[in-house]
């Protein structure tokens, strides 16, 4: 099947979202179907369908997302909405729209946060330690529980 | 106009220190956050904190008994929601700021009467919008249905209202612009939105520290 020419084709929007803890790594197809299901919670499934969400790519801590044009302040709403992906608690904080996924991806280029990461006894127990952004230090610690994360900074490490 | 978020709960209460949180508010474009927070602030702090403290009790008697007992250094006074006739009571009270969990509390718990007590007192009614980020279903509709109806009827009564993230951890915290797109879900304006996130540094001003009195 020929594809439509240009004029006829749903105009599309582009999201650039931030993953936050930014050391969490989800693929594009998990995300996609956290952000479809916040959206159709939110928005119900005639207007989800109308919106056309989707996850296009997902880099480092930065995702894009796709939305038809004239919903992207919806899709934004229900992005806020987002608490977990899967049992992992995640958000997506919304950076930027734009018309074309290369404008986004060269804005993307310059927010990635390089992230440390490190092993530290916190109060005898051993937890992964990320740092990044200056002074912001998420500590993991894994259990038999599952993960318990907190989120510091390097004065709160200090302190304790 | 200072934008405060009206309700974060740091670590130990939540899972991020209040550092941690003020940075986050901070890039999150809020100048100042109200943080229910038991220990003095601490040193080197991105933003203002206002000390918030919560009361929670059943009775009017048990809140008084409580609001003698509020320790010094408290900015703000938050009462739990509860029935009509507690809401009605609480509102007529000195030395208190805020009124939340309008949620929780029961249907038409919260009426023009109590509009009218709460405007006439300065008494600001808490909008919480973690039910709304955190919750689905009938938890979310509901907490919309009554932020709504609350949005009417201070749309006649004039009395002051506050949005607060519910925060415990900086996954729980949204930008300006966000909770701007979350409040008009329920139908909050911009211009709303915006009064509304200053409510509490006009609060504190005008008031000062709590004192107590009785």
């Amino acid at each position: 099947m020929r594809p439509r020419p240009p004029t006829f084709r749903v105009k599309k929007r582009y999201v650039l979202a931030r993953i936050i803890p930014p050391w969490r790594i989800v693929e594009a197809r998990v995300l996609g179907s956290a952000v479809h299901d916040a959206a159709t919670s939110l928005w119900g499934d005639a207007h989800t369908a109308l919106m056309q969400p989707a996850v296009m790519v997902t880099e480092k801590d930065l995702a894009i997302l796709r939305c038809r044009r004239g919903t992207e302040r919806d899709l934004i709403t229900a992005l806020a909405t987002i608490t977990a992906v899967g049992d992992l608690p995640l958000i997506l904080r919304p950076l930027a729209v734009s018309g074309t996924i290369l404008a986004l991806k060269e804005r993307g280029a310059r927010l990635h946060r390089e992230i440390q990461e490190e092993e530290l006894a916190v109060k005898g127990r051993v937890c992964t330690v990320y740092r990044y952004q200056g002074h912001k230090v998420d500590l993991l610690e894994r259990g038999i529980k599952g993960q318990n994360v907190v989120f510091f900074t390097t004065e709160d490490i200090e302190e304790l | 106009m200072k934008r405060t978020d009206a309700c974060i709960f740091p670590y130990p209460r939540g899972d991020s220190s209040l550092r941690r949180m003020l940075e986050e508010a901070q890039e999150l474009r809020f100048d100042a956050c109200v943080a229910v927070y038991d220990e003095p602030l601490p040193e080197g702090i991105a933003l203002p904190a206002l000390r918030g403290v919560i009361v929670s009790e059943d009775s009017i008697k048990a809140v008084v008994n409580r609001l003698r007992k509020v320790p010094a250094g408290t900015d703000l006074v938050m009462i739990e929601a509860r029935d009509t006739a507690f809401n009605r009571g609480v509102l007529s009270l000195r030395g208190i700021h805020i009124l939340r969990g309008i949620h929780r509390s029961p249907p038409r718990s919260f009426d023009q009467v109590s509009g009218r007590l709460a405007a006439r007192n300065g008494i600001a009614i808490d909008l919480d919008l973690s039910p709304i980020l955190s919750e689905r279903k009938g938890g979310r509709q509901r907490a919309l249905q009554r932020y709504e109806d609350v949005l009417q009827l201070q749309r006649r009564i004039h009395f002051p209202l506050t949005i607060s993230s519910g925060a415990r951890s900086i996954l729980g915290q949204r930008s300006v612009r966000e909770i701007t797109s979350l409040c008009a879900l329920f139908g909050m304006e911009k211009e709303e939105v915006a009064l509304a996130l200053a409510v509490c540094g006009e609060m504190q001003e005008r008031t000062g520290p709590v004192t107590v009195v009785a």
